[in-house]
């Protein structure tokens, strides 16, 4: 067999997959994963050689299942803690068990929790918690002995299509709960160290060496150099990030298998260079063997101070297999090797397998020895004795180059599916950037690192140099980000798209590696299947004939998408949160547009200048090609309206004030009509003053009257405004105030949506308004509970769906 | 017992390191020996008798007897045989650039186990006392990082329990290589290139030299006139390939 490795690689995978699809409950699992391995000791018996294989990938099939089920589904949280979330604060004491994460903003801990205090009684509890902190001038460690007063809450979902999945992402991390301290006096480290010697050891090397980065090194720098040398990467100030992210260069700053092979080869080729001082040592021993065995020690020493993170675990694992097999000196089939890399790490930490950085390096990985080797197959052959320094230096400049456009290939949909943007400029920004930042400044920081207990004169001497490079390194990246073509803008591809991506990929290289005229049927029957599904997609964007009405969870705020008949489509208010940083625009409303294959909005709303309609429109106006903007024209003191004009302004985007008076607009063959508020007429609140829009469509009519209250509804009844829809998002989210039933009475809707947050601290939809629903016989449905809401009118047809299905909501 | 976990950790290694050709990359079976695939090992063209009894090159014509050959006649080597494993040419010609060029040194152990294993005419390994690789010049040594001809060697050494001296003879002039010189320049090209500069350790013993070409025969002579001068008993010549 060529690669024994893969087709039990692949196997595990679909275990995975599988158990993650889905749930299968853990006693037939376990009894399958039983009978599958009974049946592998009877093969073994009888050593019969394809029942051996059938049963080795039976088992590691429900092995699969097994260990990602453990994960998904985790016994049930003690009743201890359960019983406090989502109620009053608590004071919980626990010990930090991961290395703190800084951001700017805040500090994320782990905290396995030892005990809870309640009314005075200890209880007893064993249970991993995110805690959120949000204190300037304090800082953790690892192993830190805590007591916090804490509000526990179960963490929350933003559920539209295509949304991260924050909840998974915790499960995965073995996290169930979370809580945030705000105040300075809720928490406290009651002792220091708690944790294992080595690890609280470590952890003072760290610190030390975190001070003399800062030190010998300012912002942004300093910051870069932490990235790389201790793997802290969250306190890179955003603009730097963005220039690394249009540049593509970012997997740079996250250490991956590319940083720790960087170290594995220099060690090495310094390990070699010395042997090669001594012409008995070289005599005496292997000399490629010795460098392979002795560069492991600089390779541990790195994953250790980087912090001992699971992506750096991961790099290191798959670089450790790279060298036994040169330990073991057998002609290395490394497409094998690196299968035996992931199968190790997926046996161990299943969850790897959803996370990003897992699957780009692997990709990477893989597409750099698929595809080099077919690009080095058009290059005539060299022997490496017949040619001179020069050319040599050529030839290791072009390989490089193929090895950086391997992996840009390789992972261009990934990063197309997870960032939603490629760069123009990744294989020149590589060229110039790896060898600054993985040849210069990596080893030089890390030489810091080493001789940080000798010297610390000399170790802040390195840092300085380094980050002089880092330096360079920025205003190289700096000036390459700036072009208006470095990075374009990208909707999420599908699976299937994506599939095809690399099936196609695969089989080119395999056509120039081998030349053989049946893969080149394959790749015709790939493009054409490629060419059928592009048009399909784009064809139904067009949308012929329906109109579609989205209501988004953006948690307590609103933003709806109506995509008109023709494609057009318009996106009113963009969420948002008062006093956040969370961008609800970047990490919710734009990567449910890009997953609805939204590049361009035709027209963006903003019905009322409060944050929680305005936030999240200001990265859509950024990052989107926008045609026209509507507002009622009424300004607001606060940062993101500011920022809202000032884009709009740079951007040159036509801003239109409306009221009631603008014309009707006809888009796709449904009307747009302003109903609210009067060009001139009585003063309003900036809630009453809302933009209320009625679409109308086969005399369907869907009205969105944003926070208007009782007197604009008033008023709006009096001037007898046509309002009578079928569609009625809830004014005010279903506020107090709103939403009376005069008005309900008048726009006669058969469905209500509420746009709320879970458990939102104003109590939104008020239980009246669900009373007064249940009695008309109006069906009601909640972005909190439902997650988006999506309406399509389809002829006079009325049908609706949403993300989290009902069933599910009234358990 | 001990077979036993042998034969697990092989396999387990198998499976986690695949064998493949060594010359061609090509995917092999387990039952292939050497690590190389059919299609190479049948591209290695294997030194047979009718040879020169001396300095082991073969005649074309495959009924005839073995004699000395033209050149041996016109001018006698100073060593008692020279054999060599097969051609330079083919496959020979790649793996012995792979290993000294490209650095495989796992390729060379596998050469130098093939080298062992080979029945030579008139020449039976185990009448050696001593093995005896050609040395490079240090600064070759340098920058190539190893000796071939010495991993060739230690395969052979070890396969018959023979000792090794990497030491005895050393290579004190940095010649230029022979590879692109004609026979006359190679000739004085190598001339007093090598040492002995350990007497006592070769001191009538019955040394097998070992190198990984032999093309001209220059430089295994110079070495061997060295050899005999110092005193060593007799010498005999091995190398991987032959030209």
């Amino acid at each position: 067999m060529q690669q024994p490795i893969i087709p039990l690689l692949i196997f595990l995978i679909s275990g995975l997959l599988t158990g993650y699809l889905i749930e299968i409950p853990g006693f037939i699992a376990i009894l399958l994963s039983l009978a599958s391995l009974t049946g592998l000791l009877f093969s073994l018996v009888k050593k019969r050689k394809v029942y051996i294989f059938s049963f080795i990938i039976l088992s590691l099939f429900f092995f699969g299942i097994l260990n990602i089920n453990f994960y998904l589904h985790p016994k049930p949280a003690g009743k201890n803690i359960s019983q406090f979330t989502d109620k009053e604060k608590v004071t919980i004491e626990g010990v930090i068990c991961k290395n703190p994460e800084v951001s700017p903003h805040k500090i994320d801990l782990v905290v396995a929790t030892k005990r809870i205090i309640n009314g005075g009684i200890y209880i007893p509890t064993d249970e991993k918690i995110l805690l959120s902190v949000r204190i300037k001038d304090r800082s953790f460690k690892c192993g830190d002995y805590i007591r916090a007063k804490v509000l526990l809450r179960v963490p929350h979902n933003f559920n539209n299509p295509g949304g991260f999945d924050y909840k998974r992402y915790l499960l995965f991390r073995g996290i169930r709960l979370r809580g945030s301290v705000n105040n300075p006096t809720h928490i406290v480290v009651i002792r220091e160290n708690t944790g294992n010697i080595l690890k609280s050891s470590l952890e003072g090397y760290r610190t030390k060496l975190r001070k003399i980065i800062l030190e010998h090194s300012s912002s942004p720098e300093s910051k870069i150099l932490q990235a790389l040398i201790l793997g802290e990467k969250r306190e890179i100030p955003g603009e730097i990030r963005e220039n690394f992210n249009r540049t593509g260069i970012s997997h740079v700053l996250a250490i991956s298998g590319l940083h720790i092979g960087i170290i594995a080869f220099l060690s090495f080729i310094i390990i070699r260079w010395i042997m090669k001082t001594s012409g008995y040592l070289l005599l005496r021993f292997n000399i490629i063997k010795v460098s392979a065995l002795y560069s492991i020690i600089p390779i541990m020493s790195y994953a250790l101070i980087a912090g001992y993170s699971i992506s750096t675990i991961r790099a290191t694992i798959m670089i450790l297999c790279f060298l036994i097999a040169i330990l073991i000196g057998r002609e290395r089939d490394l497409l094998n090797t690196l299968a035996f890399a992931a199968f190790l790490i997926l046996a161990f930490s299943p969850v790897s397998l959803f996370d990003v950085s897992f699957q780009l390096s692997f990709i990477a990985v893989a597409a750099i020895l698929i595809i080099t080797p077919a690009l080095n197959s058009l290059l005539p052959k060299w022997k490496m004795n017949e040619i001179s320094r020069t050319m040599k230096i050529v030839i290791r400049i072009v390989l490089f180059i193929f090895v950086s456009f391997s992996a840009a290939i390789g992972t261009a949909p990934l990063i197309a599916f997870y960032f939603n943007r490629i760069s123009t400029m990744t294989l020149l920004s590589n060229l110039l950037i790896i060898p600054i930042i993985g040849f210069i400044v990596l080893p030089v920081g890390l030489f810091a690192a080493a001789v940080l207990p000798l010297s610390a004169y000399l170790a802040g001497i390195l840092i300085k140099i380094s980050s002089f490079f880092i330096c360079i390194s920025n205003y190289i990246i700096d000036y390459l980000s700036h072009f208006s073509f470095s990075s374009f803008t990208v909707t999420n591809p599908s699976i299937l798209e994506v599939f095809l991506y690399y099936a196609f990929i695969f089989l080119s290289a395999r056509l120039i590696h081998s030349r053989r005229a049946k893969f080149s049927i394959f790749l015709a029957v790939i493009a054409l299947f490629y060419v059928g599904i592009f048009a399909y997609i784009n064809i139904k964007a067009i949308n012929p004939g329906k109109i579609q009405v989205t209501f988004i969870d953006v948690g307590q705020g609103s933003s709806t998408l109506v995509r008109f008949p023709g494609g057009k489509n318009m996106l009113i208010d963009g969420g948002g949160f008062y006093g956040e940083s969370f961008d609800v625009g970047r990490y919710v409303v734009a990567p449910y547009l890009w997953h609805e294959r939204i590049k361009r909005v035709d027209l963006i709303v903003l019905t009322h200048p409060h944050q929680d309609h305005l936030a999240g429109l200001v990265f859509i106006l950024k990052n989107f090609a926008v045609n026209e903007v509507w507002s009622n024209g009424k300004e607001s003191e606060s940062e993101s309206y500011k920022e809202f004009t000032r884009v709009i302004a740079e951007r040159g985007i036509p801003h239109r004030i409306v009221s009631s008076d603008t014309p009707e607009k006809i888009i796709g063959g449904a009307t747009v009509r302003i109903i609210h508020p009067p060009k001139a007429g009585p003063e309003f609140d900036t809630n009453n003053n809302s933009v209320v829009m009625k679409i109308g469509y086969n005399n369907i009519g869907i009205l969105l009257p944003a926070d208007i209250e009782e007197p604009a509804e008033k008023f709006l009844m009096v001037n007898g405004a046509d309002m009578k829809s079928a569609i009625l998002l809830a004014p005010h989210h279903g506020a107090y105030t709103a939403v009376t039933p005069s008005f309900l009475g008048m726009v006669h809707p058969e469905f209500i949506v509420s746009s709320c947050g879970k458990d939102n601290f104003f109590g939104y939809p008020r239980q009246e308004l669900l009373n007064i629903c249940g009695k008309m016989g109006v069906e009601i449905l909640r972005t909190d509970e439902n997650g988006a809401v999506s309406f399509t009118i389809d002829g006079t047809d009325i049908r609706y769906s949403c993300y989290v299905p009902r069933e599910s909501v009234r358990e | 017992m001990i077979c036993k976990t042998k034969m697990i950790v092989s396999g387990l290694v198998d499976i986690l390191f695949p064998k493949r050709c060594m010359v061609c990359g090509l995917s092999i079976g387990k039952i292939e020996q050497y690590s190389f695939c059919p299609e190479c090992i049948s591209r290695i063209n294997f030194i047979r008798s009718p040879l020169c009894i001396s300095c082991g090159i073969p005649f074309a014509d495959i009924y005839g007897t073995s004699h000395l050959c033209g050149d041996c006649i016109a001018s006698r080597p100073p060593f008692t045989v020279a054999r060599a494993l097969g051609m330079y040419e083919k496959t020979l010609l790649d793996a012995i650039h792979l290993f000294k060029y490209n650095g495989k040194i796992a390729l060379g152990e596998i050469l130098g186990e093939m080298m062992a294993q080979y029945d030579y005419d008139s020449l039976d390994i185990r009448d050696c006392s001593l093995l005896v690789p050609v040395p490079l010049h240090t600064l070759r040594l340098k920058e190539r990082g190893f000796n071939q001809a010495l991993i060739l060697a230690r395969h052979i050494a070890n396969k018959f329990s023979l000792p090794l001296d990497f030491t005895a003879l050393k290579r004190s002039v940095d010649t230029k290589p022979q590879v692109n010189l004609g026979r006359s320049k190679r000739v004085k090209n190598i001339k007093g290139a090598f040492d002995v500069a350990h007497e006592e350790k070769i001191r009538g013993k019955k040394i097998l030299l070992v190198d990984d070409v032999y093309t001209t025969g220059s430089t295994v002579r110079e070495c061997t006139r060295v050899l005999i001068e110092k005193r060593a008993k007799k010498v005999s010549v091995l190398t991987l390939a032959r030209a």
